[in-house]
């Protein structure tokens, strides 16, 4: 006598607290065993990409914070950087220290929101009042630039939109003085917990082949041991300048990408320091007259800067023709940039490379065979946003 | 501008291995590219990815960009290939024309991380994927009509059956 097996279909999502968002995942089950799990997404799909070969290259800024929204400075250097590289601006030393001091903040804003909300997922509920209450310094940081706690859209093709402030310093070194202690904090609350291990360990395998077969990148992909890291294989923005190191995993399970995130965390403090001290006096904004905005007091009494200003404004500034694929290490993965520019103001094609969906990919392999709690902790240590998964 | 040595090294590599398949190369904003024919992707993304000598183990992205002005060269498809030992990334291009159903073997079963690229392409341009196990739309909804990222769909749209206004569809704005 043989008994007939059957399986159970279950739909994970799109309203479901763990998959962070719109993600709607299919499974497929035998008891409480996953045999096939499929994502679908798309549920926040605004064609950032499409609507930006209608835009002028400055208006397509505000439209990048928007697809990764836990990190929107990383985004908007990605695409000023591809943007001056095609136009051959090099920009003023100030600006640089200072987007690697933002960027790095990002970093840490990024995986602090992740720690909270993946610790969440798992059932350690009061990670995310700490993390948040963190965060909440740093988004301080992005009102203090910017004007703007989320969506800063701060950096601008060869410069920043405004002069750093006077008391940053004083915030940047409030929480130099805070976070590492803060960070000491999560991991006695987490990394020795006997739950959190058993969740966590071994959840999740991925072998360095297998993440590279499926182009993942950042944690996910130094969880297993290989040391890809953009900011060190093709240092961006004066990164070579900086001393720090890349952490790597050894199993690549979710505990190991844990560890990573939460050692690139004490990296980006390292990073955030070195910035700081050495921040140089100078311009905001490089001097490329017809593409980046002169200084106002210029504009106020130079005839030939109101020009400018007003035809940048009105016309925007041509790029010639070319392409180039500009890659970042965001707190996600390599963030890339692929813009086609047919010399005119607007961009001919701008496709960006996101490692959030990419990332996605390894979630099938990931959770096969295994329970369906599992599949929570494996969607939360990818360490995916929606926004930039369906853009 | 010229090549440098290791540009030169694949470059060689590749014309020893393909002969008149790959048309060009070319240099963009001190980005290396070579342009081959559609029809031998698939054994150079093989040779990129199993070659000792080649090593490109990552692939980074796939992008199509529709050159409307030109029929027999309209999709352009960049594979961006990198190697992680050697830090060397190479842009693929390749042309195909607009006439018939525009369709180029799939890299799936090399490269399994160019699954939902490769959808993500098919959804956008309508390019076809031969061999690809599951090409369905991955980010417009089912039952969407068009090829989002070609030039000629219009940019403000709305789909008739997705619409309120089914009865009285909008005019198209170009």
């Amino acid at each position: 006598m043989s008994v007939a097996s059957r399986t159970m279909t279950l739909n994970m999502g799109p309203q479901h607290p763990a998959t962070h968002g719109v993600l709607r995942v299919v499974l497929e089950l035998d008891g409480e065993t996953v045999l096939k799990a499929t994502p679908y997404m798309g549920y926040l799909h605004t064609g950032i990409e499409k609507t930006a070969e209608d835009k002028l290259y400055y208006k397509v800024i505000p439209m990048t914070d928007r697809m990764d929204y836990l990190s929107p400075m990383s985004n908007n250097l990605g695409f000023v950087l591809c943007v001056e590289k095609l136009l051959g601006i090099e920009v003023p030393e100030k600006v640089k220290v200072a987007r690697v001091l933002l960027t790095e903040l990002t970093r840490l804003n990024s995986h602090l929101v992740w720690l909270g909300t993946h610790a969440l997922d798992v059932g350690a509920m009061s990670m995310m009042l700490y993390t948040f209450r963190e965060r909440e310094m740093i988004l301080d940081i992005y009102e203090a630039v910017s004007g703007q706690r989320m969506m800063s859209t701060y950096f601008r093709v060869g410069g920043l939109a405004y002069d750093l402030p006077p008391d940053l310093d004083k915030k940047v070194r409030a929480i130099l003085k805070v976070f590492p202690d803060k960070i000491k904090e999560y991991e006695k609350l987490l990394s020795q917990n006997r739950i959190w291990i058993k969740r966590l360990t071994d959840v999740g395998n991925l072998t360095p082949e297998q993440a590279l077969d499926m182009s993942l990148t950042g944690p996910v992909l130094r969880s297993t041991g290989i040391k890809y890291d953009v900011r060190k294989a093709h240092p961006y923005s004066g990164y070579e300048k900086f001393d720090f190191d890349i952490p790597v995993g050894t199993k690549g399970d979710c505990y190991d990408r844990y560890m990573v995130r939460l050692e690139e965390m004490r990296q980006s403090l390292r990073i955030v320091k070195q910035a700081m001290d050495g921040m140089p006096e100078g311009p905001f904004r490089a001097d490329v007259p017809g593409v980046v905005l002169p200084p106002k007091s210029k504009v106020l009494t130079d005839m030939e800067a109101m020009i400018f200003h007003f035809k940048i404004i009105t016309e925007g500034f041509k790029v010639p023709r070319g392409s180039y694929y500009q890659p970042i290490e965001s707190p996600k993965g390599e963030l890339g940039y692929f813009i086609v520019s047919d010399g005119s103001v607007k961009p001919y094609r701008m496709r960006v490379r996101p490692p959030s969906l990419i990332n996605l990919q390894a979630l099938e392999t990931m959770v096969r065979g295994r329970l369906i709690a599992d599949v929570v902790t494996c969607i939360g240590s990818i360490d995916i946003v929606l926004g930039e998964v369906d853009r | 501008m010229e090549l440098t040595a290791q540009e030169k090294t694949l470059l060689d590599l590749m014309k020893e291995e393909f002969g008149d398949r790959i048309i060009d190369w070319l240099h963009n904003v001190d980005q290396f590219s070579i342009i081959v024919k559609p029809e031998s992707i698939f054994d150079i993304a093989r040779f990129l990815k199993g070659d000792e000598k080649t090593g490109f183990e990552l692939l980074s992205d796939i992008c199509g960009v529709d050159w409307i002005d030109n029929p027999d060269q309209r999709f352009e498809i960049v594979y961006n290939f990198y190697n992680v030992t050697s830090g060397q990334r190479v842009l693929i291009r390749t042309f195909l024309p607009e006439s018939g159903k525009p369709a180029i073997r799939s890299i799936q079963p090399i490269y399994s991380g160019a699954d939902w690229l490769e959808r993500e392409v098919y959804d956008m341009l309508g390019i076809e994927f031969e061999g690809h196990p599951d090409l369905r739309r991955i980010l417009t909804p089912d039952g969407f009509e068009g090829w989002p990222h070609r030039k000629d769909f219009p940019l403000t749209y709305e789909q008739p059956h997705f619409s309120w206004n089914k009865d009285n569809p909008p005019e198209i704005i170009k």
